[in-house]
């Protein structure tokens, strides 16, 4: 190479200190930038109660890799291939072949004889495949294996859980008003059915809600509130919504206790709420109807 | 000869440079080694550059390490336009301070994966608080929001502590009031405020004084007008929602429009866009094209007489401007205004404002533990009196006194619920509304600015808008029930399998009613989009 | 360009070849990886965190059907055009630089020229910005003295504007549609780019005198001479300058984005592709949406680039 005036680049002493210089460069950066902490976010899981707990916090590539490459015994197998499916419904990126490959393994482990925890997991997932993953949705489908969750697997809070969802999928598909009215009394029947606090506090509370979206009947949607209320609700923001809602609808039934006591409920737990200032009015408004407001009446 | 001696001086220069940045790295690395043994450096970092917090914060930090003297605790305030890009690097990188401000940029994945739960620091009394009222109580019971702030419900779990609070008021120069009217009181409702806009004008044209009332901009004026259109959709709303249903629902009112039970033309939005028309008036010709620091310029310039900002803003303003400020609640109309009474229940309630400036605790942190026991030092009682009187922001602890400068900003609990916003939702829910809300706003609040011309730019595009963000609602809802799916079967698997866990019944527990929470609104939103589409 | 050399002698001093490897892993790693991510995320459903959904071909789908995507295109053609008419101002001070016959007084507007490349251009921006404001902004205060804002009032009142320009208002100059791309198009005035100054300069620079001479002897004037002589001759400079401003012009949003807003201003005047894109991705949350958007930019770009490559030739 023609060096350029005064440089001598070819000459191996200049070529060994650039190398040494850009050597030395290269130790200094790595030992600054190489990670000093436990690593990027959480520990990957090694068990498959720690996968379980990865899918739990939203770390579903982290629990999906555990599912697959965990050591087990044989009698974990099945455990594993339900982990697998049930994490590769959000396995990143979310792709049509892998939810097909997750409702082809819930289908395995459906089928059978077999009515272990996997089994139940399994129908449930396939109803929300059916119900929520499938484009277009196949709420038949779907209802189908609620169905079965709920006859073979009475009690079962995983099946109860499919109670409420079957209750949304009936009652705000796109119908008449009639059919609305029939498929409202044919679900009736099935909170009597639930065993679980939590099926039956979730199968009222969208019972109550739906009477109220359509406004089909204050007096049922206040006694699916009242139902619900009376199983343990721990959320606040549904706590807080529910209360008020029963205090309203029994207002407006004429139950002028059961309202009072639930405005009085709501105001003594939720102080910092920005309806408390409102409710307390309409609790006044209702002990004395002439301090109503034309618009609070 | 002169070659050879300035391609040395070049090549020395770069090995100078060169040298330079090596013993610069080699110390930066050194001195994280340092870390381990009694020497521990914590680093927290935030977007809050405003005037007074960092100061502040300082102060804060001063103060532990005077009680931790083996502890150095580092500030890394960073500008919030680049917060996201640089708080991704940092986590990914695995370079993240021990305490980063959780908002800007945030998902659930992220918090999941990069900061750890803080369920036992919100259970536990706060060892900072002993020897006052709230030594006993757990930590969460003793911020005013209850640590809501810091709660992320799809998670279910807390990931941060507030240790402020925050709120929208009217801001004014005291000594022009004084100049204009002749006694210093702000105005209370919206009619003594148009009044003194008025007077304002007929003053700046008097004197030939360059003076608008109200310094306006595309940050601060839609606090105001936004305000003002919901004050007007209060009786709306509640003539609107079905037997059962209190307060507001934007689910429901985009259904509600959807199905024709309100429109542009319904009086009460024609009432709430004339009341946007009108107060635009008060406000410097153009004022949608400035921005935030041109208001604010404005203002403490002796430019405008009032301007609508945040509590966030209080001690920036006060130290630009060389006037006294006064502060009060944005003036509402009142219940007896022949024009615009009709419409309204009265005063909007902050009862429910959540804490800001809220620190989570990173996982790679190679000393959480220190980091959580700062945590809980910001926290504390005397350490949020210490931030109160000094950034003058409003504090997030319970039973602080404030000084007279911060106690009007502190929220207002009488109140009613807002009403409709212009596009629906004041925040980001509905953005194809806001979008065209805001390309078209200058023909509402221009110098030619008219009602019925702005509603007619609007109308042709709006129920698409709202189908368009529907849909991208149903979207992230459906988003937020797949991943639910995957999180139940965790949560779920891991309470069967251990009948004995308290906590994970009760996360379970939890989760089920928040999955049925977004079901109900999934459902709710396909159902309106079916109507929609079939109308 | 250079004549070809052996395979043998090229890789003769084959540990030359390693200085650029740093170089070459900082483009790949700067450059190229992130339009590779933004190809293959343009196929996904992502929300810009670390959830994304395989959608096939549908971002590309519904950016067909974009019609705020597609209309910006106008802006940026009446941009390009403008760009083009703002290349003359340069051109025009290269020539008067150049005919200056002191090399004293040369050098000295050359640094003229170039001093205000310091100033950063979002300094630059932010300053127009002021330029604009309605009530302080220089350029309202300049039409109020100079009396040009009472033509521009009569203007208004005789092609009947709408009362773009009334007296006694200030003229909001980002707050009205109608004045957005004139905004657009004044900003920068005079328009006399440093870079391009150079360019065409050095361009000027290396006409022979001679050539000067045989002009000087046909008895050309000071326009023939600039017409026959130096315009042909700096042409490849001219068209290398159109190359970057077309490409500048259609990828960039800064302007807009700082003057208007991500919205692109009243109206949504100002909206150009790259601030669509923008939007989409930072106010809409669509992620892939953008990424998809800048793939039909690039190849949008890609053809005008091969279309000059083919069809607009220097001729030596």
């Amino acid at each position: 190479m023609k060096t350029p005036r005064g440089l001598p680049f070819n000459r191996p002493r200049y070529q060994i200190a650039a190398a040494a210089a850009l050597a030395v460069g290269l130790v200094a950066g790595w030992s600054h930038i190489k990670p000093s902490g436990d690593g990027a976010g959480t520990k990957r899981p090694t068990t498959l109660e720690g996968a379980w707990q990865a899918a739990a916090a939203f770390l579903f590539n982290d629990a999906n890799n555990t599912f697959n490459a965990a050591r087990l015994e044989p009698s974990q197998e099945r455990e594993r291939e339900l982990g697998k499916a049930v994490t590769l419904l959000n396995v990143q990126p979310r792709t049509v072949e892998n939810i097909a490959k997750a409702r082809r393994i819930f289908e395995t482990l459906s089928s059978g004889e077999d009515h272990d925890e996997p089994a139940i997991f399994s129908d449930y997932y396939l109803a929300r495949i059916y119900e929520r993953y499938e484009t277009p949705p196949e709420p038949r489908k779907a209802r189908t294996y609620y169905l079965k969750l709920l006859e073979k697997h009475a009690g079962h809070p995983v099946a109860e859980f499919g109670a409420s969802a079957m209750v949304l999928m009936a009652l705000y598909d796109n119908i008449t008003p009639e059919e609305r009215g029939r498929r409202f009394a044919g679900l009736e029947a099935l909170g009597a059915s639930l065993e679980t606090s939590s099926g039956r506090r979730d199968y009222h509370l969208n019972m109550g809600n739906a009477y109220i979206d359509f406004e089909a009947s204050r007096e049922k949607a206040l006694n699916h509130l009242l139902a619900a209320d009376a199983e343990t609700i721990s959320l606040w923001q549904v706590e807080s919504a529910t209360w008020i809602s029963i205090a309203e609808l029994a207002r407006d039934e004429g139950r002028d206790d059961l309202a009072e006591a639930y405005y009085k409920r709501f105001l003594s737990k939720y102080r910092r709420d920005n309806r408390h200032y409102s409710i307390e009015r309409r609790l006044g408004a209702l002990k004395n109807p002439k301090n109503m407001t034309a618009d609070e009446r | 000869m002169r070659d050879k001696i300035l391609n040395a001086i070049g090549m020395a220069l770069l090995g100078v440079c060169f040298a330079v940045s090596l013993v610069r790295i080699a110390a930066r690395q050194f001195s994280r080694d340092e870390q381990g043994g009694d020497h521990v450096t914590i680093r927290f970092a935030h977007w809050q550059l405003e005037n007074g917090v960092r100061s502040t914060l300082d102060q804060i930090a001063a103060e532990y390490m005077k009680l931790h003297p083996g502890v150095k605790v580092v500030q890394l305030p960073i500008p919030e336009s680049i917060y996201t890009n640089w708080l991704v690097t940092q986590l990914v990188g695995e370079t993240a301070p021990d305490l980063i401000q959780i908002g800007i940029g945030m998902t659930d994945e992220r918090i999941a994966r990069f900061f750890l739960p803080l369920d036992d620091l919100a259970s536990n009394p706060n060892p900072y608080n002993r020897g006052t009222s709230l030594e006993d109580l757990p930590l969460r019971a003793t911020l005013f929001d209850g640590m809501e702030s810091g709660y992320v419900s799809t998670l279910l779990e807390y990931y941060g502590v507030p240790i402020s609070g925050a709120s929208v008021r009217m801001y004014y120069n005291l000594e022009l009031l004084e100049q204009i009217t002749g006694a210093g009181t702000p105005p209370e409702t919206y009619e003594e405020l148009v009044s003194l806009a008025k007077e304002t004008q007929a003053y700046a044209q008097r004197k030939g004084v360059p003076l608008v009332p109200i310094a306006g901009s595309r940050y601060n004026a839609p606090m105001i007008m936004q305000r003002l259109f919901s004050s007007q959709t209060q009786k709306l709303v509640e003539r609107l929602n079905p037997p059962g249903i209190f307060g507001e629902d934007l689910i429901r009112r985009a259904d509600d429009y959807l199905d024709g039970r309100w429109s542009l033309d319904s009086e009460e939005v024609r009432s709430g866009f004339d009341l946007m028309h009108e107060v635009g008036q008060y406000m410097q010709p153009g004022f949608i094209q400035l921005q935030r620091d041109d208001a604010t310029l404005s203002f403490v310039q002796g430019r405008a007489l009032m301007i609508s900002t945040g509590s966030w803003d209080a001690t920036s303003i006060r130290q630009q401007a060389s006037f006294r400020i006064g502060v009060s609640t944005i003036p509402f109309p009142s219940t007896e205004s022949r024009v615009y009474g009709r419409y309204l229940l009265g005063e909007l309630s902050e009862a429910g404002t959540n804490g800001g400036v809220v620190f989570g605790i990173t996982r790679g942190s190679p000393q959480a533990d220190v980091a959580k026991d700062f945590l809980r030092f910001l926290a504390s009682q005397r350490m949020n009196q210490l931030w109160t009187d000094e950034s003058g922001w409003i504090p997030a602890v319970v039973g602080i006194k404030v000084t007279p400068d911060v106690a009007p900003f502190l929220p207002v609990t009488v109140g009613y619920l807002p009403g409709i916003y212009p596009s629906i939702a004041a925040g980001g829910t509905f953005p194809s509304l806001n979008r065209l809300v805001g390309i078209n706003l200058h023909r509402l609040v221009g110098a030619t600015g008219d009602t019925g011309a702005f509603i007619n730019a609007i109308k042709p595009g709006y129920r698409d808008a709202l189908i368009h963000d529907l849909r991208r609602n149903h979207r992230t809802a459906l988003d937020i029930s797949q991943r639910s799916d995957t999180q139940f079967g965790g949560l779920a698997w891991t309470a069967l399998a251990q009948p004995n866990d308290v906590k994970a019944a009760a996360r379970m527990n939890a989760f089920m009613q928040s999955a049925s929470m977004n079901d109900r609104k999934l459902y709710r939103i396909r159902h309106s989009l079916e109507k929609a589409e079939v109308q | 360009m250079s004549n070809s050399i052996s395979k043998r002698k090229a890789l003769h001093e084959w540990k030359l070849y390693l200085f650029i490897v740093p170089a070459l892993l900082l483009l790949l790693t700067f450059s190229y990886l992130p339009a590779i991510s933004a190809i293959y995320h343009s196929f996904f459903r992502w929300t810009g965190g670390d959830s994304k959904e395989f959608i096939g071909l549908k971002n590309f789908q519904a950016a067909l059907s974009d019609s705020i995507f597609w209309d910006s295109f106008i802006l940026i053609a009446i941009l390009v055009a403008s760009n083009v008419v703002k290349l003359v101002p340069s051109i025009v001070m290269a020539v008067l630089i150049h005919r200056l016959k002191s090399d004293r007084w040369q050098y000295w507007y050359r640094v003229g020229v170039v001093l205000p490349m310091i100033v950063p251009g979002l300094v630059t921006l932010f300053i127009w910005k002021f330029f604009f404001d309605p009530t302080h902004g220089a350029l309202n205060q300049f039409l109020d003295i100079s009396g040009l804002k009472t033509l521009l009032v009569h203007f208004d009142q005789a092609l009947h504007l709408g009362g773009i320009f009334s007296e006694g208002v200030p003229i909001s100059w980002l707050g009205e549609p109608a004045l957005i791309i004139p905004s657009l198009i004044i900003w920068g005035f005079p328009w006399i780019g440093a870079v391009g100054v150079l360019i065409y300069l050095a361009g000027l620079q290396s006409i022979g005198a001679e050539i000067y001479e045989a002009a000087e002897l046909d008895g050309a004037n000071s326009w023939q001479r600039f017409r026959f002589v130096e315009f042909p001759l700096i042409m490849t400079q001219v068209r290398l300058s159109l190359v970057m401003l077309i490409i500048a012009t259609l990828q960039g949003y800064g302007l807009q984005f700082l003057l208007l807003g991500p919205d692109g201003g009243p109206g949504g005047r100002g909206m150009v592709p790259g601030l669509w894109m923008f939007n989409r991705a930072f106010l809409a949350g669509e992620f892939g949406y953008a990424c998809a958007l800048g793939i039909f930019l690039f190849a949008f770009i890609l053809g005008l680039t091969v279309l000059n490559n083919r069809y607009v030739r220097v001729e030596k």
